[in-house]
């Protein structure tokens, strides 16, 4: 199709376009309200119990909380619940075997604060954190402002002309940020501002000097890169205020794909190569019969890119908002469907059993908890996310995930009983640590195959160094070589699961003192996102008068037909998407 | 913000006769749209709850009648602003096991 332009971005056109074709459908199979009823009575209750499994859901009309059964099908997992408008159905996973697979690696954790009276029993519609909640806060998302230089046609968050703005003030950002820090016993580390678009803030500089401040070492910009593009001297100064990584929208591979910065892309690469940093994480949202089919494609291009792109970040469509079965069943893709599709994309080259479930970090943790004393523990449900490393063999142009090289789980479970080892431990000295740390290092190695791992990198000195003398230099060549592959699937009205939010890592901090789970924060709106920032938001006429030199139709982008032109016949374009290795195809032997 | 930290809210704590969980859920859902609420819990296992919200937008008498069906009666109450609604809710007053939380 011809390019949409002239005007602000909007995709509506190319989401049309997209959908022309349906390639595949997900037929969700039948249930009638006996077989429901019985498997109910039946299933597991406790978490991480055998399927069938009884958890609580809500009801897309009327938002009641209703019980919700997980159970399975010609291989697939299916959530289903009774509301008051009948029965619901929709895909939950799409892989009974690495379900269970990951099912195995659950880790419950015990927060010790809260932000609510509430003690859960109403859960999702209790939510602050209240004392029942099971993860700390790992990534603290502060939405700064809800204008943005996009008009997604599917947002219903930025704000149209004449609504109100939300833009909370520097002191209550502070406090936003303190609040999820002094979380007991583990504080938040990692914040993600986010929007609206967070670049059309003027104070944005000093709002990251705050973060750092406030002892945020990990400080990333949810952005769509636009003011980035055009503003080098933007990146440059983020970067030194702080900010780590660049979170940004990256839908696929073409300007139909991605039509939100598919042609301002390779400006926004440029400026970050020259700014020496942040490193860009893409986000690809995936979704079944539109980008389905470019995912390999998108990790090719991340690895052309490894000297600024840290991590390919990819989230399954949440259909939030009143969807249709057949809507549901064209679009919907979970993270096995998503990590399927990679696995045919790239030949084989990263395969379903490269990835692992979030909450094995959680394991991680407890070792060096044990270890080290430090502490942070990622222990999401285990539908919630998967995650790997990929690493580019730049002698032998391979990619290798390095589950190739490196036994995983193997070492995870050795880690383990140490940690259990370490934990009766009454105190560790200096000599007993370096001791610990060498037979970890030499334990490594029955973990770890020379044969299979990536040349050039030298894994057994950065263990040795990690293990050995509390070294992480070499830290910064494993970067260089290694793209982090991760899936993070929020959840929408269809296929929510009380226990996954329960767990939930990935929260937003409120200015009324609460901190939300994104996918209650997301999915019921009403009572806590546009509530809250209803709550204090400026009308537009108070934002008028605060701001008399600020116009709506400023803040909007427009792509010219002549930047299209211009970026087509461009040197940086060609270097950006044309000019590159091709690592997935078969290859010639 | 448009909202003044030194906004009035009242707090009223309740006993229910006429509560279960399924009851609790659907009213505190009804309730807890409204942007006159501020905060709210009716828990229908132990049949207590409370309300915090803007008197001056909602009407006690408006309140009161949202729930009578729940057969509410009044049990304590409490005058306090935006700003110490914020405060109270933040981390390092609600710490479990720790007095004053």
């Amino acid at each position: 199709m011809a390019e949409v332009v002239g005007e602000v971005p909007s995709g509506e056109k190319e989401f049309a376009e997209s959908t022309r074709r349906v390639r595949d459908i997900i037929e969700f199979p039948e249930i009638s309200e006996e077989e429901f009823e019985k498997l109910l009575k039946s299933a597991s209750r406790a978490y991480g119990g055998p399927l069938p499994h009884r958890t609580y859901s809500i009801c897309p009309e009327t938002r009641r909380v209703v019980p919700a059964l997980v159970w399975e099908k010609d291989g697939r997992v299916w959530i289903t619940k009774r509301c008051p408008e009948g029965m619901i159905t929709d895909v939950y996973y799409e892989s009974v075997e690495q379900y269970y697979r990951f099912q195995k690696w659950k880790f419950d954790f015990k927060l010790m604060t809260y932000n609510v009276e509430n003690s859960g029993v109403n859960c999702p519609l209790d939510c602050g954190l209240c004392a029942r909640h099971r993860s700390h806060t790992n990534l603290l998302n502060i939405v700064l402002t809800n204008r943005c230089n996009l008009s997604c046609w599917y947002c219903f968050f930025y704000a149209k002309e004449g609504q109100p703005i939300y833009e909370p003030t520097l002191e209550q950002i502070r406090m936003m940020l303190r609040n999820a820090k002094k979380q007991q016993p583990v504080g938040a580390n990692a914040v993600q501002l986010t929007g609206g678009e967070p670049t059309l803030r003027e104070d944005l500089l000093e709002i990251i000097r705050i973060a750092k401040e406030e002892g945020y070492d990990h400080v990333q910009l949810n952005t769509d890169g636009i003011k980035l593009a055009f503003e080098p001297d933007l990146v440059k100064k983020i970067r030194e205020a702080g900010v780590n990584t660049l979170y940004m929208s990256y839908d696929g591979m073409t300007p139909q794909t991605n039509w939100k910065n598919h042609w301002e892309v390779p400006l926004i690469f440029e400026n970050v190569r020259k700014a020496g940093g942040p490193g860009i994480v893409l986000v690809p949202t995936t979704i079944r019969n539109v980008n389905d089919h470019e995912l390999g494609a998108i990790i090719n291009f991340g690895l052309n890119h490894l000297d600024i792109v840290r991590g390919v970040n990819f989230q399954p469509i949440s259909l939030v908002g009143r969807v249709p079965r057949k809507e549901r069943q064209r679009f919907r893709i979970t993270i096995p469907g998503a990590i399927k599709r990679i696995e045919e994309q790239t030949n084989g080259t990263i395969a379903m059993e490269d990835w692992y479930p979030i909450p094995i970090a959680g394991h991680i943790a407890r070792f060096f908890e044990a270890f080290t004393g430090s502490r942070y523990y990622m222990t999401s449900h285990y539908c919630c996310g998967a995650a790997t490393y990929v690493f580019l063999d730049r002698e032998n142009k391979r990619v290798v995930p390095i589950s190739r090289f490196l036994d995983v789980e193997g070492f995870v479970e050795y880690l383990e009983t140490k940690a259990e080892e370490i934990e009766k431990w009454k105190s560790m000295g200096r000599l007993r640590k370096l001791k610990l740390g060498a037979e970890i290092f030499m334990k490594f190695r029955t973990f770890y195959d020379d044969k299979y791992a990536p040349k050039g990198l030298k894994v057994l000195d950065l263990i040795k160094n990690a293990f050995m003398y509390g070294n992480y230099d070499a830290l910064g060549q494993f970067h260089r070589n290694a793209l982090f592959l991760g899936m993070m699937h929020f959840m929408d009205e269809y296929n929510y699961d009380v226990e996954r939010v329960e767990r939930c890592v990935i929260h937003y901090a409120m200015p009324d003192g609460r901190v939300v789970p994104f996918c209650t924060f997301n999915v019921i709106p009403e009572l806590y996102r546009d509530k809250v920032q209803s709550q204090f938001s400026y009308s537009w006429e108070e934002w008028k008068a605060l701001h008399p030199d600020w116009e709506y139709k400023k803040d909007k982008y427009i792509r010219t037909k002549e930047f299209v032109e211009k970026m087509k016949n461009s040197e940086v374009y060609r270097k950006t998407y044309i000019d590159i290795e091709d690592y997935f195809g078969v290859k010639e032997v | 913000m448009s909202v003044s930290p030194d906004k009035k809210l009242t707090r009223l704590e309740f006993r229910f006769r006429n509560i279960n969980w399924e009851k609790g859920t659907i009213k505190q859902y009804e309730l807890e749209k409204d942007e006159r609420v501020w905060r709210i819990f009716l828990n229908g296992y132990a049949k207590n709850g409370f309300v915090v919200f803007d008197e001056e937008a909602l009407p006690r008498e408006e309140l009161l009648k949202a729930l009578e069906e729940l057969e509410p009666e009044i049990k304590g109450e409490k005058k306090l602003t935006v700003a110490e609604l914020i405060e109270s809710s933040y981390s390092w007053n609600n710490v479990i096991g720790q007095s004053g939380s």
